[in-house]
């Protein structure tokens, strides 16, 4: 091999060709000449012979080199997922003498991980523990590696220990928004509502802030602000999220408790029918027939009360029984979960149909969404790496990248199944409980304990002067508006902003529950 | 599926809906208040058998209100001759006379009482208006005298008077239309109008010999189909 090694060097253009259609193994399966290739950009070429050093070392340094080798040319290819696999084992020995690429591998990773997310259970394998010191994570790395010792102290519900790493993330970072998030929650948690709003609002005008965080951060300052009986600024933020948006609907019903304890029951019933039209008919808000039967219990509208709750339980008795069915087939096969929502998701589903739209609320969660992304960007690395099978069809690399790649749709799915079949089983809990919750309403109602009822809800009296019209907001003085009647026809530029015209009957002498009160 | 109201202030607009146990309230989509519309058209005046005449159009409106605003336009234009006219000339020796519209300089209200939407089939929604419009102004009449003999074509022995040369003659007018805006977005609008222009003019100004041709006034009734897009400022 080392006179191969010489006679190449020594090679002219023509030679070396001549070398590598006589000898191509014996000449190029090593090192040098994969760094040669590298040097040259012919990245398929160095991945090539990077693969076979690394595979039959002739020295131990030799396989740590090629290894580090391999991810970097896999990465010039576009290959991120590929590469993150060498990338990672390097990241897995940890720093030491004996792997001097720990913290380039690291610093790869988090580029890797920014451009096509890893998936966090991937990632907080790597980190797991914290054992590193931090003086051997590279500054570009530090937010990477900090965030994900923090998502999985979160997960644990080690709060102040999350804290701690999130607070580590440095503000360059592109993790930065996403680690000021997550402190906001344990702020929040911890009662600081002050400084989780601070943390919130740091996460979403921090310069690497996407949707979701943007989104999240709204949702979460909206959240506090209602916690603290601040609804105006509570809706200021649940307004703040586009209509386009997955979060849009949920930030249309949290308003409308908003709207409910300020007493501006025409608002929350306005919300209500946005989230009752027909354009959402798949989506999950059972809890929404409650609130609307308490509005009209706070109008002592109760017919209306009595037809929101009947309402509820034809809509979701149904529901409750092909959730029950479906609960039931996958709890020995909770990986499959995955492959369910997907099916629902992409239309190809025809059983459940009662149980859509649990499984639409679970097509919308992160679990399904991240699994979703690992296993598309596996896929697309597979269908490539299939187009590169003439190139390295001999070195058993395509083999080996698709190996891991199938193996990591699989972890994908795995994780997103057990995740999604624990939603679907909370939502099935969720309805038992708002089922038990219409039986208490309806039978107070009719005891006449309809005072009791408005007492325990705790609304606070108009405690707002302000008139808001449709889409949660205000009106402002001089402001131009535009009225459209509902006439029974749902339009979709108008989804969002109903506002009911119903008056208290409260008042009206005769008006009891039972009787037939319609207006 | 299309949707038109009466646009009205805010305040009667709340209680023209007051009957309506479910409403949409939302801020409105396109307000004209206080901002002042310009614009480009291009006017056809369509009743005419002889010529085309086609005005480049300038407009500029001030809006007080949703439904009120003043309104100025100056167009300018050419006209063609049909084949009609030609063929009357070529093959019967006729030559009509015809007033050709030059210009028209116009000021007055517009009343913008009905405010609506559209939904094409797309989903996409469209918002529009409905106007009418009424003012003052003068239009510009070109008179060429082409049908006038000139001396050398006649035999010597017919004592004829030399037509003037062409010259654009201005009479007072009144007009009256209806038209619509559809609102591209916040600023630009896509606008049609039908305008009637009304004027009395003398008839000796067309006559060969306008200074010894007895004076009578006729109307005359131009009307218009303007096309063209305005942007509000």
């Amino acid at each position: 091999m080392s006179i191969a090694l010489k006679h190449f060097k020594s090679c002219k253009v023509g030679v070396i060709i001549l070398a590598c259609l006589l000898f191509p193994t014996n000449v190029f399966a090593n090192y040098q000449a994969a760094q040669q290739l590298m040097a040259r950009r012919d990245y398929v070429g160095a991945a090539s012979e990077y693969f076979q050093s690394y595979s039959s070392p002739r020295a131990p340094q030799e396989k740590v080199y090629s290894e580090w080798g391999l991810g970097k040319s896999l990465q010039s290819l576009g290959f991120y997922y590929s590469a993150s696999k060498y990338f990672s084992q390097i990241v897995r020995r940890g720093p030491s003498p004996v792997n001097p690429y720990f913290r380039r591998a690291l610093e790869e990773l988090g580029t890797i991980n920014s451009t096509v997310a890893l998936g966090q259970s991937h990632i907080v394998q790597l980190v797991r523990g914290g054992k590193v010191a931090p003086d051997s994570i590279p500054g570009k790395a530090k937010g990477f590696y900090f965030y994900y010792l923090g998502a999985e102290a979160f997960e644990q519900q080690k709060f102040e220990k999350a804290a701690d790493y999130f607070k580590k993330v440095p503000g360059g970072s592109v993790y930065y928004s996403k680690a000021q998030f997550h402190l906001g929650v344990i702020a929040n948690r911890a009662g600081a509502h002050s400084r989780a709003i601070s943390f919130f609002e740091s996460a979403r005008s921090s310069g690497g802030a996407d949707e979701w965080v943007r989104e999240q951060s709204d949702l979460n300052i909206a959240r506090v602000h209602y916690e603290t009986k601040s609804f105006t600024q509570a809706l200021q933020y649940y307004a703040k999220i586009p209509r386009e948006s997955d979060n849009w609907l949920e930030a249309i019903f949290e308003s409308s408790w908003a709207f409910f304890l300020m007493a501006k029951h025409n608002n929350t019933l306005g919300n209500i029918h946005t989230l009752h039209s027909p354009f959402f008919e798949n989506r999950f808000f059972p809890e929404s027939y409650i609130l609307q039967s308490i509005t009209y219990l706070r109008l002592c509208r109760y017919d209306e009360v009595q037809a929101s709750l009947e309402k509820f339980r034809d809509r979701y008795k149904p529901v409750f029984k092909d959730i029950s069915n479906l609960l039931s087939e996958f709890k020995g096969k909770k990986p499959e979960m995955f492959r369910l929502v997907y099916e629902y998701r992409n239309g190809s589903l025809n059983n459940y149909k009662n149980a859509w739209s649990i499984l639409d609320a679970l097509s919308r969660s992160d679990a399904y969404k991240e699994a979703g992304r690992s296993v598309r960007y596996s896929d697309a690395e597979r269908a490539r790496l299939s187009g590169m099978g003439g190139k390295w069809g001999s070195s058993g690399l395509t083999e080996d990248l698709k190996d891991f790649l199938v193996k990591k749709v699989q972890v994908a799915k795995l994780d997103s199944g057990e995740k999604l079949f624990d939603q679907a089983a909370a939502s099935l809990e969720y309805l038992r409980t708002l089922s038990n919750q219409t039986k208490l309403i309806q039978a107070d109602m009719f005891e006449g304990r309809v005072d009791t009822i408005r007492r325990s809800l705790n609304v606070t009296q108009a405690n707002d002067r302000k008139v808001f019209i449709g889409g949660l907001q205000p009106l402002q003085i001089d402001q131009q508006l535009e009225y459209w009647p509902f006439v029974g026809e749902y339009w979709e530029d108008e989804l969002g902003y109903y506002v009911y015209n119903l008056d208290d009957k409260c008042g009206v002498p005769g008006n009891k529950p039972g009787t037939n009160n319609k207006k | 599926m299309s949707v038109f109201f009466f646009a009205t202030p805010s305040a009667v607009a709340a209680e023209q809906f007051e009957k309506y146990e479910i409403r949409v309230i939302r801020p409105k989509y396109f307000t004209k208040t206080g901002r002042l519309e310009t614009g480009a058209q291009l006017s056809v005046v369509m009743n005419q058998s002889f010529i085309y005449t086609y005005l480049a159009t300038g407009i500029i409106d001030y809006h007080f209100s949703e439904t009120l605003a003043l309104e100025g336009a100056l167009a300018l234009g050419y006209s063609f001759d049909k084949d009609d006219k030609r063929a009357l000339k070529s093959n019967f020796k006729i030559q009509t006379q015809i007033l050709r519209t030059q210009y028209f300089a116009e000021g007055g209200a517009i009343y913008t009482p009905v405010y609506g939407k559209y939904q094409l089939d797309s989903g996409r929604l469209i918002y529009l208006d409905m106007f009418f419009s009424g003012g003052v102004g003068m239009t510009g009449v070109n008179y060429l005298y082409e049908q006038c003999p000139k001396p050398s074509e006649v035999p010597e022995t017919v004592s004829v008077v030399a037509p003037p040369g062409p010259r654009t003659v201005s009479y007072p007018t009144f007009f009256a239309g209806i038209g619509q805006r559809v609102f591209m977005d916040k600023k630009l609008s896509l606008r049609w109008d039908v305008r009637g222009h009304f004027f009395g003019y003398n008839t000796a100004d067309g006559a060969c010999d306008p200074e010894t041709a007895a004076k009578g006034s006729q109307l005359q009734t131009n009307i218009t189909m303007q096309l063209g897009a305005g942007y509000f400022l």
